[in-house]
């Protein structure tokens, strides 16, 4: 195989990748433009996601179509119940971006903690979405890398349309470009806080069942995408949808590069090299709003 | 209309309002003026439920209002205006001035009080679709006021419009504000530029240190011994 088309193959495999990362960082990207609230629970929230799938999926032995419609309603409210439980209270204080984060740090632990809890600690596997592969040029891929691309692409353009178009969409973005305005507008911030919470759940979700290894899935499978997230909503920077978009896919594109040339075992070094980088160059971030 | 009874507001320990009682009748046009520093953007924003008061107690049209949450006050009718102007910067004028009429009265209405900000500000029709990132302050302002029309209020709490603007740029200002006043919308405005802003004014009030220190027409307070040392120089 010559070096460009492995290029190509690294480049469009990237890319993939990069639109998987997308609903991932952009439930952490929306909660923190909307709330400046780190989540760190993030990672929980895909892990609960793919273990509520694996439910439906194997002992329950329903389709991938009822997985979707299942959790995508668990996920949200899930996400509601736990933003007024958890965060709503401390935002009365004047130390809630502090307090806001240890207690989505140690929701985590909970949180997967429940996982072993309910579901038992040995591993699972989730069955893939579709069987089989076809041949590109002459590259086998699988038919399920193929089908969780596209949802994922759809994903962010629904999400995309969501923002630009409806009303619930204007008014979280609203409530991040000027939190006092949205107020004088008559938006009621605290459900704006609460919805947006809950649709991060449900993106960290089905980026859960998207991503998780196929037969590997366990309690603390939430970690590295919860790192990951992080370093790509920094990189495309704080408060900007666009630059998480892009950001995902530069570091997937990043991701693949390192992974052939050089060994998957670097992948998660390169990715904290990238965060590095940033904080070091430019904390701002490709399209950062706010430091 | 309006009627503020001995509040008091605090921002931990320091004291801010202390028992202020103001009124607004329907219809008229209020100024509140006094130095930096003393309150009267605190007393806007506690009236819009931005911020809530430690004691005394807000009522319009009769019915209390002191611990309502701010999208109550603004569906029952009170706009405030900051004086910083809270604008959307990554959204157009056009989706500023449409988010204004978030509340359920002011969507009905909203073609209507489109047609109306238009006519009252025809280069806001012109700038629909510029970014309000990319507008000057005078110009920002316009959209601010425009934005609070939208709303569809009844009464306007709005805080230094005229601050910054070159002198031709502020008797504009005024002029629109005396127009909006006179299609039948309550109007309480805070003001620096107090003596040009009396020129509207039904009645004035003198806000200093927190407390209210004298009420009344333009001319009361114009010729008022301690506004002409303290204000005017004279």
């Amino acid at each position: 195989m010559d070096i460009w088309t492995g290029l190509v193959i690294v480049l469009i495999g990237g890319v993939a990748h990069g639109a998987l990362y997308a609903v991932l960082a952009l439930g952490m990207a929306l909660v923190y433009g909307v709330s400046r609230i780190f989540n760190f629970a993030h990672g929980s929230f895909f892990t609960w996601g793919a273990y509520f799938a694996w439910l439906l999926l194997v002992p329950l032995e329903l389709n991938y179509a009822a997985a979707f419609a299942l959790t995508i309603p668990f996920m949200y409210l899930f996400g509601l119940a736990v933003e007024r439980v958890v965060i709503r209270p401390l935002r009365r204080r004047s130390d809630w971006q502090f307090t806001s984060i240890v207690a989505t740090l140690g929701l985590a632990f909970f949180l997967d903690y429940m996982i072993c809890v309910v579901f038992g600690s040995r591993l699972k596997s989730l069955p893939p979405l579709l069987e089989g592969s076809v041949n590109i040029g002459n590259i086998p891929i699988s038919i399920h890398e193929i089908a969780i691309t596209l949802i994922a692409i759809a994903v962010v353009a629904i999400l995309g349309l969501f923002l630009k178009k409806t009303r619930p969409g204007m008014n979280m973005r609203a409530v991040s470009q000027d939190i006092l305005g949205a107020q004088i507008v008559g938006i009621a911030k605290d459900k704006v806080f609460g919805y947006t919470f809950a649709i991060s759940a449900v993106l960290a979700g089905i980026a859960g069942i998207l991503l998780s290894p196929l037969y590997y899935l366990t309690p603390l499978g939430g970690w590295d995408p919860l790192i990951k997230s992080f370093v790509i909503v920094a990189f495309g920077g704080l408060g900007s949808m666009r630059g998480t978009l892009y950001a995902a896919i530069i570091l997937g594109i990043v991701e693949n590069v390192v992974a052939l040339y050089i060994g998957s075992v670097w992948t998660l070094a390169t990715w904290f090299l990238v965060l590095v980088f940033i904080l070091i160059i430019r904390p701002r971030g490709l399209f950062g709003v706010w430091e | 209309m309006l009627e503020v009874d001995k509040l008091d507001f605090s921002y931990g320990d320091f004291e801010v309002l202390r028992d202020v009682s103001v009124h607004v009748n329907d219809g008229e046009l209020v100024v509140l003026f006094g130095p930096n520093g003393c309150g009267k953007s605190t007393l806007l924003k506690t009236i819009g439920g931005f911020l809530r008061c430690v004691s005394g107690c807000i009522k319009f049209d009769g019915r209390e209002i002191t611990k309502l949450p701010s999208q109550k006050i603004v569906a029952m009718g009170i706009v405030y205006i900051s004086q910083w102007r809270n604008l959307f910067p990554d959204m157009t004028v056009e989706e500023n001035l449409k988010l204004g009429a978030y509340n359920t009265n002011a969507r009905a209405k909203e073609a209507e009080n489109f047609d109306y900000v238009f006519q009252l500000f025809p280069k806001l029709k012109q700038w629909r679709n510029r970014l309000a990132s990319t507008l000057s302050g005078g110009e920002a302002r316009m959209l601010a006021i425009g934005r609070g029309l939208m709303s569809n209020g009844k009464f306007l709490a709005i805080d230094e419009p005229s601050a910054g603007l070159a002198p031709n740029l502020r008797a504009e200002m005024f002029g629109k504000i005396e127009e909006i006043n006179e299609s039948g919308i309550s109007v309480f405005l805070v003001e620096q530029n107090f003596v040009e802003a009396s020129e509207l004014a039904d009645r004035m009030y003198l806000i200093e240190d927190g407390g209210i220190v004298l009420e009344g027409g333009r001319e009361e307070v114009l010729s008022n011994k301690h506004v002409k040392e303290a204000f005017l120089g004279i």
